[in-house]
Formats: structure tokens, C-alpha cells, sequence
């Protein structure tokens, strides 16, 4: 029997780099969400149950950063742990992004192997 | 997933790239465009910041380490700017837009190896001279460029056909298939035909057999051991590798019936894509939903022959087929304004190097228009900016002189009626000397009385092959590709171009297009046993002609219609159509590309709408022909290209 695969949600506002990441995790077996901005994303968790959202830092009209300060405002998903993507070395430094909740930082660009074994760290196997 | 499969899934995605950092880039040129003008702007310089921050992140993602860079280097620039400390200035714009020139040849490049060596050389100078490097902390080796494991995967297609008393034998064909699943990724699709009624079924025989293609990394020898119970006449296995998969899935793509009106303009590397919004989509499949229960309907009607339900049932899915029809349609629809982006840099760089100030200003952009028909009209449209900019808009110190405001200006505007788009291209500029055209009308086509200056006969002109009013040529139009291109590229898209002038102060070009290639309204003719469908845009007439001598004999003749002699093409001589030539045939007054002639044949009879599918491999290149289409009794028969029929007859030198 295997398990139920766990489902992570992507936020990102460019399709291919959120197609890339989503590609990457589906072929490491887990089942994948896409969505194109921070508000689809709250929508989408308010009826769908994900073990984990990855999101991009620099979205339209919400940013990753006001995004993860909205789950952790839920207190239905409080808990989700959640990966912000940063293309800014800066962003991904500064204190910001961990004093709001987020459970672990990827520089982009990463490799595939960092992304799954981020997501694994958090997920496990 | 196997990595075969990983790898096609790769190879998508790159498309995807591809697209998505064009669109930026598009977007990147006009932020930049816009900041030329307004320099300064702080929206502005956000946008371009936020554009290139994008670029650089997928495209460091993908591979493309010198658009990375590129992007890197810019957005430097643009963050101090952003934050207050330096401005944007002339200088860094053009590096900027010269980057963008690049980045997007090292975009398009077709391997990720990039672009051509130029191209790459290119970039290393401008990632020297922006002085940025793009280092991550991670290396870039997010190896997404070079799919893992394509080389080395491999791909079979097995049959699988034991003897129908294989399983007297002790053979399990599903521990086979199992142990295949176990050795890579598998496609089993399995043969129900031979299977019999459920009275014949004998449960001891085999009636099965299954073809599966398998994506494994596994030696061909270890997909055998799994059918070392069959005799070797039960099972083949072929090896067939990922890249002719891929292929075969372009070709399979690019079969699709989108090409059949452009297919003379399908330039290699550019890909073909439409954005389609999921509502869109959702609508098709809502319909698609319709259709298939309207057809359940229908075959309990039949089948309890109840057939005083089939009327219904044929109005409901003529509806269903007509809504199909038109969200189809509805997907290929791209707005006009898109064609417009492509453009202001065009016209930026050829009014700088004619010493001329221009603005292009779009009006209508939303208007949507066909994706086929956008795509041709691109260059026409190009010709005839170039035109208002070199012979239209005048020069700074001219138009100053004349009153008029310094720089000039040209207006796009679309709109569309029922089953058109009108797409209007007006400059302020100077207007077209119909005097000189006269003279030049007289001098070089023969024309004894030059018509009265504003008659549309001199406008009629301009669209002559090789007719040009600039005495000297320069170097952005006038080098004898002129206006009949333009006129010649729409009418192939069954439209018009008109021209109207008003000497001093400007001309205004307008093409009436169809709303879509895809389909065409035409009159069925026939000839002998054969039907040819003309397309109703060219037709003006249909005049009937009796049997002269000339014509009995030679097939040449011409008749008069409207004070005019016509010259006749006679379908059935063109195409040797056998069977007797009945004594009153019938004429089609056709007009292209500035001649009228008319096609005889045997008799018009209907008026349809017509689907317009491509040539098949056989009828390809034929001139004559621009597509098929299936009439309602299900035969195929092919549309007429009536100007390449006019040329395959040696027209356009014959007299009007």
C-alpha cells in the first residue's frame, strides 16, 4: 500500500518557473497545486486540504511575505508549513521572512535535489 | 514518473519558458519605450525592475546563464535608480534595449546552448560592460537544460500476443505486465476485438492480446526475462527512442487545421501558441458535455425508433455544433493591440535613422482578430508604417514650418462589424502628391489621361507592382517591394486595402479583414462531375457565356461585362475535366489583386460556409488551391486560390 501522496500548493506568478517546481515534486511523488497569486492561494486553502505551500516571494498585488502572514493570521492553517522561493539574496537573508512564519527559505535558482530535499526535511519520504 | 517521461514533461516546459520570457521581454521593450519618452517615471522604472527581476529568475532556472547575467547586470541599474540614487539615463536605456535585443536571440536560440556564436559573444560583451554577474549562492545547475537521463533512456513498444492456450500452459499475462510496471514507466493498451459474445466464451482460451510502451532505463535484455515463458512468435519488442516520440508529437501538433490559411507564412522556430483563458475552456467542455448526451439521445431514438425525436434532437445539435463553432473560433482570438508591441520599436529605430520624430498611438487595441490572420497581417502592417514613416511623416524642421507639431504621429485603430475587423493606420503626415502620381501614373503604366487628382483610379496606383513616387530610394521603404505586397499578402487573407489622402495633412491606410481563416463563406461550382468552392470575397458576378468559336476552339476569349472586356479562364480546360462542355456556361467575375477576370464553369449552384481544411501532402504547392472543405454530402472538394490561379494562367500582364 503506499501512502497518500502529500499535496503541496505552489504560489508563483510565472507559469514557468511554478510549472518547473511542481514538475520537480510530482516526479519525486508528490501531488502538486498551482496557483498564479496569494489570494488564489488563500481561496484554495480555505477548501482544500495541502500539507505544504511553497510560494514565491515577489508576486502581483501580494507579495510572499504578506502571504505568509495571512496563513499564520488562520487559525485552520496556522500551522502549514510553508517554503518561500526568493530570487533576492537580501530578501532571503533578512530577518522578515523567518519572523513571519516561514519554515524554511530556497535561493533561487536551486537545484532540483535542494528543492526535494527541502520539501523532504518538512514532509519527509 | 520515469525520467523519460520527466524529460518530455522538460522539454514542455522549456516551450512554456520560452513563451513566458518573450512576453517579458515584450513588456520589458515597452517599459523601456515609455521611459525614453518619460524618463524618470517611477511606475515605470518599477515595471522594468519587477520585469527583469522575473526574467532573471527563470531564466537562471532554465539554464539560460547569460540572459541571467544580462538581466542581473540591467536590474542593478535599474535598483539604484529605483531606490533614488542615480536616474536612468539616455545611455542605460539604449544598453537596455540593446540587451533586450539579445536576450531574446539567446531566448529563441533553439538548444539551450543558446543562440549562435555571435549571439553568445554578444551577451559576454554586454555582461561585461553591464558589470553584472549573476552568482547565486547555489550553482546554477538546476540541470533542467540538459533532461536528465534523455540520453540514456530508452523507449519500447512491445506487442504482446500469446497463443489463445497460453493459459493451459500456466501462463499469468498479468504477472507479466506487473513485472514490465516494476522496470520503468508502462502504457498497456489491451486488444478486446477478438474477445466473443459471452454465450461462445470459452474461459479457458486467451482471448487477449495488449501492446505496451514501456520508458525504462533497463537493458533491453531484462524487459525479455519478463516474457521467458512465451515462445518468441508471441511477443515483439521494438526500441524507439524519446527524441522520435517528440517528433512525432510535433507533427502530430502541427497537423492541426490551424495551418490551413497560413500555411505559406509558417516561418520554422516560431512556436505556435495561443494563451486561452480557462473560462473558455470550461465552456467548450460544458458544450462538448451537451453534445455527447444530445448524441445518447439520438441513438435511443434510433435504436427504439422512435423517430419523431430526431427532429429535436438534430435542432439541439445543430445548436451545440454551432456554439462549438464559435467558441472554437473564440480561442484563436488575439487582441490587436498585441501586434502593436511588436511595432514601436520598428518605428522608434526607422524614424531615428530617417531624422524623424514619430509616436505610434493605438486605438481599439482589445479588438480581437484571428491568431492566423494577426500573424500575417504583422508584416503588411509593418510595410505600411514604414511607408507613412519614410514618404508620410515629415521631417522636424518641415512640419514646424507647415504649423504642425514636431513630432509626428501615427494612429492604429481597430474596430470590428459583424464579420470583419477594420484596421486603420493614419499618419499626419504630408499626404500622397496625386499630381505627381498622375504624371508618374502617365510616364510609367501608359495611362493617356491621367484621371483628376483625388479620383480613386490614382490611388489605384500606388498599389501597382513596381510604382513608386520617391525619386531617390532610401533604405527603409520604396526598394520596389511596395505597396502591391501589401495589398497582394491581404487579398490572400480574402481582404481589402484601401488608401485615402489628404495632401498636407496625411493618409490613412485601411484593411478589412475576416474575422477568421478557419472559415469562408463560398459558392459551389461545377464542372463536369467536379464542384470547386470559390471564395465569395473575390466574386463580384456571375455573367452567363454562350459558346463563341474562339472559345470552342482556343478556350481564350473574354466578354464585356459592365462596358469592360474580361478575360476568361475556363476551369474545365485548366483542370482537363473530362465530359461534354454544356453550350450556356457560366462565368464567375472574380477580382484580385487590382485585375477582373472571369472563371468559367459549368454551372453556380449553392452558397455555403465552408471549413477550410489544409491541402492534403498530395495537392500541397498546387498554386491553384488554397484548401479543401467537406460539403454536406460528405465529399471533399477543394477552395480555389483565385490569384494563383490567375498567375498559373499567366495573369497579372493581361489588360483589366
Amino acid at each position: 500500500m503506499r501512502p497518500v501522496a502529500r499535496r503541496v500548493l505552489i504560489a508563483d506568478d510565472s507559469i514557468s518557473s511554478r510549472g518547473m517546481v511542481s514538475l520537480v515534486l510530482r516526479s519525486s511523488g508528490f501531488e502538486c497545486i498551482e496557483v498564479s497569486d496569494g489570494q488564489q492561494a488563500i481561496d484554495l486553502l480555505q477548501s482544500e486540504s495541502v500539507d505544504l505551500l511553497i510560494t514565491d516571494h515577489w508576486m502581483p498585488s501580494m507579495t510572499g511575505l504578506e502571504l505568509v502572514k495571512l496563513v499564520r493570521e488562520r487559525s485552520a492553517i496556522a500551522g502549514l508549513p510553508i517554503i518561500a522561493m526568493t530570487t533576492d539574496v537580501d530578501v532571503a537573508k533578512s530577518s522578515d521572512l523567518r519572523n513571519a512564519g516561514v519554515t524554511a527559505c530556497l535561493n533561487k535558482p536551486f537545484t532540483r535535489e535542494e528543492l526535494v530535499s527541502a520539501v523532504i526535511r518538512i514532509l519527509g519520504e | 514518473m520515469s525520467d523519460a517521461r520527466l524529460s518530455a514533461d522538460i522539454a514542455a516546459l522549456r516551450t512554456v519558458f520560452r513563451m513566458e520570457a518573450r512576453e517579458l521581454l515584450e513588456n520589458l521593450q515597452s517599459c523601456l519605450l515609455d521611459l525614453e519618452r518619460a524618463p524618470g517615471t517611477m511606475e515605470l522604472v518599477d515595471a522594468t525592475f519587477r520585469h527583469l527581476h522575473t526574467l532573471k529568475g527563470i531564466a537562471s532556472m532554465y539554464g539560460f546563464e547569460r540572459v541571467a547575467n544580462i538581466a542581473h547586470g540591467l536590474e542593478s541599474s535599474f535598483e539604484k535608480a529605483r531606490q533614488g540614487s542615480t536616474e536612468v539615463t539616455r545611455d542605460v536605456i539604449l544598453l537596455a534595449l540593446d540587451a533586450h535585443d539579445c536576450m531574446l536571440s539567446l531566448v529563441s536560440g533553439e538548444e539551450h546552448e543558446e543562440a549562435g556564436e555571435s549571439t553568445r559573444a554578444r551577451a559576454d560583451d554586454l555582461i561585461a560592460s553591464i558589470g553584472g554577474k549573476f552568482e547565486s549562492e547555489a550553482e546554477i545547475d538546476f540541470k533542467v537544460a540538459e533532461p536528465i537521463g534523455l540520453a540514456r533512456n530508452k523507449r519500447y513498444l512491445i506487442s504482446l500476443r500469446p497463443a489463445s492456450n497460453a493459459l493451459f500452459r500456466g501462463l499469468r499475462p498479468l504477472s507479466i505486465l506487473n513485472e514490465l510496471r516494476t522496470l520503468g514507466e508502462c502504457k498497456v493498451v489491451a486488444k478486446t476485438t477478438d474477445v466473443p459474445l459471452l454465450g461462445d466464451l470459452d474461459t479457458g482460451t486467451l482471448y487477449l492480446s495488449w501492446d505496451i510502451e514501456i520508458f525504462t532505463d533497463e537493458a533491453r535484455s531484462r524487459i525479455e526475462d519478463a516474457f521467458m515463458f512465451l515462445d518468441t512468435e508471441e511477443f515483439s519488442i521494438v526500441e524507439a527512442t524519446p527524441e522520435l516520440q517528440s517528433e512525432a508529437d510535433i507533427e502530430r501538433r502541427s497537423g492541426g487545421d490551424r495551418r490551413s490559411a497560413a500555411r505559406r507564412t509558417d516561418k520554422p522556430g516560431t512556436e505556435d501558441t495561443v494563451r486561452v483563458s480557462a473560462g473558455r475552456l470550461d465552456q467548450l467542455v460544458d458544450m462538448v458535455g451537451e453534445l455527447v448526451t444530445a448524441h445518447g439521445a439520438l441513438a435511443n431514438a434510433v435504436s427504439s425508433n422512435e423517430y419523431s425525436r430526431v427532429g429535436g434532437i438534430a435542432e439541439d445539435i445543430g445548436r451545440l455544433t454551432e456554439g462549438l463553432r464559435v467558441s472554437v473560433l473564440d480561442i484563436r482570438m488575439v487582441p490587436i493591440g498585441t501586434l502593436v508591441g511588436r511595432f514601436r520599436r520598428h518605428v522608434r529605430d526607422l524614424a531615428g535613422q530617417l531624422g524623424k520624430e514619430v509616436d505610434i498611438v493605438v486605438d481599439g487595441a482589445e479588438t480581437e482578430l484571428d491568431k492566423g490572420v494577426l500573424d500575417r497581417i504583422a508584416e503588411p502592417v509593418l510595410h505600411v508604417l514604414r511607408n507613412s514613416i519614410d514618404h508620410g511623416i515629415e521631417a522636424p524642421e518641415v512640419r514646424l514650418a507647415t504649423g504642425k507639431p514636431r513630432r509626428g504621429t501615427i494612429t492604429l485603430s481597430a474596430f470590428q462589424t459583424a464579420g470583419n475587423v477594420y484596421v486603420r493606420i493614419s499618419d499626419d503626415g504630408q499626404g500622397v502628391d496625386l499630381s505627381s502620381v498622375a504624371l508618374i501614373a502617365g510616364e510609367v503604366v501608359g495611362i493617356e489621361k491621367a484621371a483628376e487628382p483625388g479620383s480613386a483610379g490614382l490611388t489605384e496606383m500606388l498599389f501597382r507592382p513596381g510604382f513608386s513616387t520617391n525619386k531617390s530610394v532610401t533604405n527603409v521603404s520604396g526598394r520596389g517591394v511596395g505597396l502591391d505586397v501589401v495589398r497582394r499578402v491581404i487579398q490572400e487573407l480574402r481582404g481589402t486595402v484601401d488608401l485615402k489622402t489628404d495632401p498636407g495633412k496625411g493618409t490613412t491606410f485601411i484593411l478589412k479583414l475576416p474575422l477568421t481563416l478557419a472559415i469562408v463563406e463560398g459558392l459551389v461550382a461545377h464542372v463536369g462531375e467536379e464542384r470547386y468552392i470559390f471564395p465569395l470575397a473575390v466574386v463580384e458576378s456571375c455573367v452567363e457565356v454562350r459558346q463563341s468559336a474562339a472559345w470552342r476552339e482556343h478556350g481564350r476569349d473574354s466578354i464585356e461585362v459592365q462596358d469592360k472586356l474580361l478575360p476568361l479562364i475556363s476551369l474545365r480546360r485548366y483542370f482537363e475535366v473530362g465530359g461534354e462542355q454544356p453550350s450556356a456556361e457560366m462565368a464567375v467575375v472574380v477580382s484580385v489583386e487590382g485585375e477582373r477576370f472571369g472563371v468559367v464553369v459549368d454551372a453556380v449552384r449553392d452558397s455555403i460556409q465552408a471549413v477550410i481544411k489544409p491541402l492534403s501532402i498530395f495537392l500541397r504547392g498546387s498554386p491553384s488551391f488554397s484548401g479543401t472543405t467537406v460539403l454536406g454530402d460528405g465529399q471533399v472538394v477543394p477552395v480555389l486560390d483565385v490569384s494563383g490561379l490567375l498567375r498559373a494562367n499567366g495573369g497579372g500582364s493581361r489588360p483589366g
